[in-house]
């Protein structure tokens, strides 16, 4: 604490309510970064209290402060190294056993602690009666009752708090772990205690329980200090793989022996969330259920947008049209053609994502994301991929920006990398324009069937693609699922509103300035040198086409088509309004259609429109896409490979069906 | 059936170093309350499932398998739990009986 200011962390286990508790504590004064060097969301807020200014660090939900996910790496690198004044630690009310859990490793480490015994209402309501009092006492730990949803107990919790960080330093007494594990304990203290900085840096108790549960970050810790040969030749001589059963048996004991003093009624029983489980996950409902509600979602998402994009599409038109009232020049044209047509392009799928976003929300606020995930996981096992790959797939026939962007639910770095890097293939809503009007011009009747097999084959190139990047790029098995099932709850509004608009915000900031840069290159290649017409063969685009053309030229793409197809970086739909430019029909899309169809003078029949369309399918991710992939996987040698890859795919896909189309005599 | 030593079973040494047949949560039908023996393997999943309450002693009903048959969900310390069979393999467990 300096100069009245207290930062405060929250900590408690998933699914315990404490964003709840956060947006409850801060309002709007939060803002969300990334922990450094991970993606891990990092969100702060701000709130006086008392005349103090309160710093407070939302740390990743973890069950424990051994290292498992990056999560707990996350929390518990925060407490340990960078030592908040205190610590809230949320704990379910009507979950005290595991919760507790996490509690006595927070004593062990020698935090600051106050515990929001939060849904307490919930415990209350099913008639647990909790001796506070006496856990207070028995743990040596503030307990302030909490219901995050109405605020209840927001204040008390944070007057403790503050009273906390007053008191100074506190040693808790902690969990007992038998005559032999202390014995352990005590020499591999000993020998740490030798060593000033890590000693003054890290409590030496602490530090020897996580030497002996093999904990590889602490283990690191100890690398290069002048301790380390001592350390490693005291823990040869021990069987530390049998401690780690015992310690945490030892923690739950503890648990075991204050729970019956403070609550002789929270015992287990059948609960409304079993009973809904029973027909949510049963054997034969599950996963028609399943597929319901996301065919449902998907429904919602689209007939309740169709207005909203309706108004956005006006205001993008008044807009265009406005500013083609300016009459010529280079600026009406860097305006029109350039950034309303790109940005516009990207902001119509805003109200897809924010109600679809805000579904996703619900599902997962309520529990039931976690059941979809356990009903998943075996196809998805299959594939190479877990459980949780499989939201982020299906939101992929949305938009693949937010699909990537929900990745984040996803632990294991490999598997997290795989479903991004597969997601493109998914044929987001962008991509099916360019397929209504190619199938349209050339399969006639067979429209329908052509479409749907493009989004068919999405899907293999995504399945396929999975199963050999994990044989190759992400060697080993997909990470362990042992996951909890929490319990059903009524979703609240402000909750899956903050969180869909946290969301919503990042696709317009991240996205958003990639696309305006992207969207003025692309309108710099079209539009220079000066004076040409916009997009025609003497612009930068027309000549870049040329230049690439013999590289399309096997797949039956002449120049013009090169062009659209790099105007569809910008967003894929807009290969369709390239398309129209250059063979000089504009906008009219009844026109274009007629006039592509006209094979002697387009120079597209059947095979190279299939072979466009699968190339629409599979080539580089829009930039938004880009965007998104380099800043969740954090590297642009992993972005360059996905438009790497899915370039290569789409050009071989092409080909393939050109020259095999041609050969049957579709080509012309 | 495979069989293991239980001997290093660390708890209290009432466990002789008899060879019997061993049981993991995998095996067990839904419907049937298990007490937890020990845990096999080593490293991050197995701490992972002595966090989730799985430790020896511990009592954990087998609820039900998913639609597709894996993973499989339980019940252990008053929560639910789900684990591919994989993991639950490395449970070792005595049966001790069904009911509610």
């Amino acid at each position: 604490m300096k100069d009245n200011k207290i930062t405060i962390a929250l900590t408690g286990n998933p699914n315990v309510g404490k964003t709840t508790i956060f947006n409850a504590i801060t309002g709007a004064r939060q803002h969300v970064g990334n922990w450094p060097g991970v993606t891990v969301e990092k969100k702060v807020g701000t709130r006086k209290h008392k005349g103090m200014d309160l710093e407070i660090v939302d740390l990743p939900g973890t069950y424990s402060l051994t290292a498992y996910s990056i999560d707990e790496v996350i929390a518990r690198d925060y407490i340990v190294e960078e030592k908040p004044d205190v610590v809230i630690h949320i704990v379910d009310a009507t979950n005290l056993e595991r919760n507790l859990y996490l509690t006595t490793q927070l004593m062990e480490h020698g935090a600051r602690i106050v515990i929001a015994l939060n849904m307490f209402d919930l415990s209350r309501d099913r008639g647990d009666q909790i001796d506070i009092d006496k856990l207070s006492n028995l743990l040596d730990i503030p307990i302030v009752p909490t219901v995050g949803s109405t605020g209840e107990g927001i204040e008390k919790l944070l007057d403790e708090a503050i009273e906390e960080v007053k008191k100074g330093p506190h040693h808790h007494h902690v969990v007992g772990y038998g005559k032999e594990v202390e014995r352990y304990i005590g020499e591999l203290a000993t020998i740490i205690q030798k060593d000033e900085r890590l000693s003054e840096k890290y409590p030496p108790r602490w530090m020897a329980i996580k030497l002996l549960e093999n904990d590889e970050e602490v283990l690191k810790k100890v690398k290069g200090s002048k301790i380390e040969s001592d350390i490693k030749d005291k823990l040869k001589t021990i069987d530390t793989d049998e401690l780690e059963a015992l310690m945490a048996d030892k923690r739950y004991e503890a648990i075991g022996a204050i729970l019956p003093q403070t609550c002789s009624t929270c015992v287990p029983k059948m609960s409304v969330s079993d009973m809904i489980d029973k027909v949510v996950t049963n054997k034969y409902l599950g996963i028609p259920i399943f597929l319901a509600l996301m065919w449902g979602a998907f429904e919602i998402t689209f007939t309740f947008a169709t207005p909203f994009m309706e108004i956005i599409d006006m205001g993008i038109g008044w807009l265009a049209g406005a500013v083609s009232g300016m009459g010529s020049g280079w600026l009406p044209s860097l305006l029109g053609d350039g950034i309303i047509a790109g940005v516009g392009a990207v902001l119509i799928f805003l109200p897809n994502i924010l109600i679809l976003f805000w579904l996703i929300s619900l599902l997962e606020d309520s529990g039931y994301l976690a059941r979809a995930a356990f009903i998943m996981d075996k196809l998805m096992y299959n594939l190479g991929l877990h459980g949780k790959s499989f939201i982020p797939m299906l939101m992929g026939f949305g938009c693949n920006v937010p699909a990537i962007m929900a990745t984040r639910s996803i632990e294991d770095r490999k598997d997290r990398m795989i479903t991004i890097l597969v997601n493109p293939f998914i044929s987001c809503g962008a991509r099916l324009p360019v397929y209504v009007l190619l199938a349209g011009a050339f399969f006639g009747r067979a429209a329908g069937s052509v479409i749907f097999s493009l989004y068919a084959f999405g899907i293999l190139v995504a399945i396929l693609s999975a199963m050999l990047f994990r044989k190759t790029l992400f060697k080993g098995k997909p990470s362990p699922f042992i996951m909890e099932l929490p319990p059903y709850r009524l979703p609240t509004l402000k909750t899956s509103v903050i969180h869909m608009w946290e969301r919503g915000q990042m696709y317009l900031k991240k996205a958003g300035t990639i696309i305006l840069l992207g969207v003025v290159f692309i309108w710099l290649l079209a539009s220079l040198p000066a004076g040409v017409e916009y997009g025609s063969e003497g612009s930068y685009a027309g000549v870049l086409g040329k230049v690439i053309a013999p590289i399309f030229a096997p797949l039956g793409f002449d120049w013009r088509i090169a062009v659209a197809l790099i105007f569809g970086f910008v967003a894929k739909e807009i290969v369709i309004g390239g398309l129209g430019t250059l063979y000089g029909v504009g906008e009219d899309e009844g026109a274009l259609s007629d006039t592509l169809a006209d094979s002697e003078s387009s120079g597209i029949y059947p095979a190279n429109a299939l072979g466009l369309m699968v190339f629409t399918l599979l080539y580089m991710p829009c930039i938004a896409a880009v965007g998104v992939i380099k800043k969740e996987t954090g590297s642009w040698k992993w972005t360059l490979f996905a438009l790497a890859y899915g370039t290569i795919l789409a050009w071989v896909a092409a080909f393939i069906i050109y020259q095999v189309g041609s050969a049957l005599g579709y080509g012309g | 059936m495979r069989y293991t030593d239980i001997n290093s079973d660390y708890q209290k040494g009432e466990r002789m170093a008899e060879l019997r047949p061993e049981n993991t949560l995998a095996q067990v039908e839904p419907g049937t309350n298990v007490k937890v023996i020990h845990v096999k393997g080593k490293g991050a999943a197995r701490r992972r499932i002595f966090d989730m309450g799985i430790v020896p002693g511990a009592e954990v009903k087998v609820i039900r398998k998913a639609p597709m048959g894996d993973p499989i969900e339980f019940k252990v310390k008053g929560y639910n739990l789900t684990m591919r069979k994989t993991e639950a393999e490395l449970v070792v467990v005595d049966v001790l009986g069904r009911g509610e």
